[in-house]
């Protein structure tokens, strides 16, 4: 006798549930209720699968586990800043994927030599997806966490190095897959991880988001392929949707990007993400005090707010908005500009604004803000530096050529809010701050925006 | 299950995964990924089910004596491959 049939329509349910989830997830207005239903789904099949009549050997160890995991799970999300987001997501991506891997480890084990052909190919598929996930989630969190640095780190015949391992990788699998031995999979195993590091090292700053998508996408395979290991319909469906979605969205983030993904990918072995600096040089800049800002703005006709991630870092939400709110009340035309990767990630801004109340009207996305920058008097950028940087149009070396920017050197004036000259997250100089309408303020987003805003009301 | 069964289910996942996000807007796109990082994390069935027949310290922290070695035998829906199966 297999698990009771009401077992087996409840798993079916929780699957409907999931993509329901994943289907609420794709909309504004939905979304908060996707959340909810994929956490009812995840809840009902793990209460479930105590009940299915399943063997519970280590009752005490595997209760104790969850009941540390989740702790440890709902202090990280709960503590976690909005703006270390992508960071939190990469690190659980990561467990996910670790978590997979083992799991198929731990079948290869009980499985005593003895199974069909695709059990051992899809264990050994298992492995490897899940370590390169784990290995590679890592690194992107310590890329992301500035723990280590953000530019794509080029290692001597790297591009030799990584093709070698991958090779290795190949062959050591298909003999695990021949003659099923446990050192094999440990062999594997220290494969694939080597993998995962030497594939996300080279990828650089800009491109990190993209990469954590495509970890998530393979996460899921692992998941799906782990389902197959465990003859469990509900982990093979919950993953390959998970693989599925995060491949289109992956997809999408580098068209959003306008890099294609190989390009991603493979650039920093050929050499086109290479370059770029990270010293501040000492160009004559224009700078202006917080008063001389608030009378550009103030008797502006037009002005668009570029937010990206300085502003989210200084957590000036809330300031900027009441900028906007002083301005509107002017008479003056606001708009928020916002670049489909401001922040760390596509939509982080949006998510960012959303929690200091800012209309979702309000929020203009690229292609339709882009041919307003020519109409508008003044742009004020806070805290954004390569998403409004001409070198991604004009100059063929520059990392982040090609990625589609917003056109603030179209306006009338610039004013950038930033800390300092520091380049940005791209880790290259921006040309647009050196031009004569270009006025600067330096010092943190916050303070910064609290001065334009008090200069404002005393106008 | 038998394989061709799982694999017609993984080909229709695959379908269904790709179609529910195919018109999502760029703004979505984080909380998306969250969404469906925090859906593999349903991994945590497939914890459970190999800590729950774990028997030697490697596989699990803690030895559980006087058990024979097991043999794959066929699956069911949402078991392992264990015998004994459903006379839990």
């Amino acid at each position: 006798m297999n698990t009771p049939t009401w077992a087996q329509l409840t798993n079916l349910a929780v699957a409907v549930l999931f993509i329901l989830s994943l289907k609420a997830l794709s909309s504004p207005k939905s979304a908060r209720l996707g959340t909810l239903i994929g956490a009812v789904g995840a809840l009902i099949a793990t209460v479930l699968l105590f009940f299915t009549g399943i063997e519970l050997d280590n009752l005490i160890i595997i209760v104790v586990m969850i009941v540390i995991g989740s702790a440890i799970g709902l202090v990280s999300a709960r503590r976690v800043k909005m703006t270390q987001m992508p960071q939190l997501v990469a690190l659980f991506n990561g467990v996910g994927g670790g978590a997979a891997g083992l799991v198929a480890v731990v079948e290869f084990l009980h499985a005593d030599g003895s199974g069909s052909f695709l059990f051992w190919l899809f264990t050994v598929v298992t492995v490897i997806i899940g370590s390169v996930a784990f290995s590679g989630s890592i690194v992107t969190y310590l890329k992301l966490q500035e723990i280590m640095t953000t530019r794509p780190v080029v290692i001597p015949a790297g591009k030799w190095v990584t093709m070698l391992v991958a090779a290795g990788t190949v062959g050591v699998a298909v003999w695990a897959i021949a003659t099923p031995e446990f050192w094999l999979i440990l062999l594997l195993l220290a494969l694939s991880l080597a993998f995962g590091v030497l594939f996300v090292l080279p990828v650089g700053g800009a491109d990190v988001p993209i990469v954590i998508s495509l970890l998530n996408a393979c996460t899921g395979l692992a998941v799906a392929a782990s389902g197959y290991v465990l003859n469990n319909v509900l982990l093979l469906i919950a993953g390959t949707l998970v693989g599925a979605s995060g491949t289109v969205l992956t997809s999408m983030m580098a068209k959003a990007m306008g890099r294609p993904l190989t390009a991603t990918l493979f650039g920093a072995f050929s050499g086109t993400t290479a370059g770029g600096t990270t010293e501040i040089t000492d160009r004559p800049v224009r700078s202006g005090s917080p008063s001389d800002i608030a009378i550009m703005l103030g008797y502006a006709g037009k002005v668009i707010l570029v937010p990206g991630y300085g502003l989210a870092v200084a957590q000036a939400q809330s300031t900027l908005r009441e900028l906007a709110d002083l301005l509107a009340a002017r008479g003056i035309d606001v708009d928020y500009a916002i670049h489909p990767v401001a922040g760390r990630m596509p939509g982080h801004m949006n998510v960012l604004l959303a929690e200091a109340s800012v209309p979702y009207e309000q929020l203009k996305e690229m292609d339709e803000i882009n041919p307003e920058f020519s109409s508008t008097d003044v742009v004020l950028v806070v805290g954004a530096n390569d998403v409004v940087n001409p070198a991604a149009r004009t100059d063929k070396s520059a990392p982040i050529y090609g990625m589609p920017i917003l056109d603030v050197d179209t306006a009338g004036q610039v004013v950038f809010l930033k800390r300092s000259m520091r380049p940005g997250f791209a880790g290259i100089e921006n040309e647009l701050l050196f031009d004569p309408k270009t006025t600067m303020l330096f010092g943190d987003a916050k303070e910064s925006l609290t001065k334009v805003v008090s200069s404002l009301k005393a106008l | 299950m038998d394989g061709v069964a799982l694999l017609t289910i993984f080909i229709l996942s695959v379908f269904v995964g790709f179609e529910v996000v195919s018109k999502v807007s760029t703004v979505l796109h984080t909380p998306l990924m969250s969404g469906a990082n925090a859906i593999h994390g349903i991994v945590l069935l497939g914890g459970i089910i190999v800590t729950g027949v774990a028997e030697t310290p490697l596989e699990v922290n803690s030895r559980c004596p006087g058990r024979s070695p097991r043999r794959h035998q066929p699956r069911g829906w949402i078991r392992g491959d264990r015998p004994n199966a459903g006379n839990v």
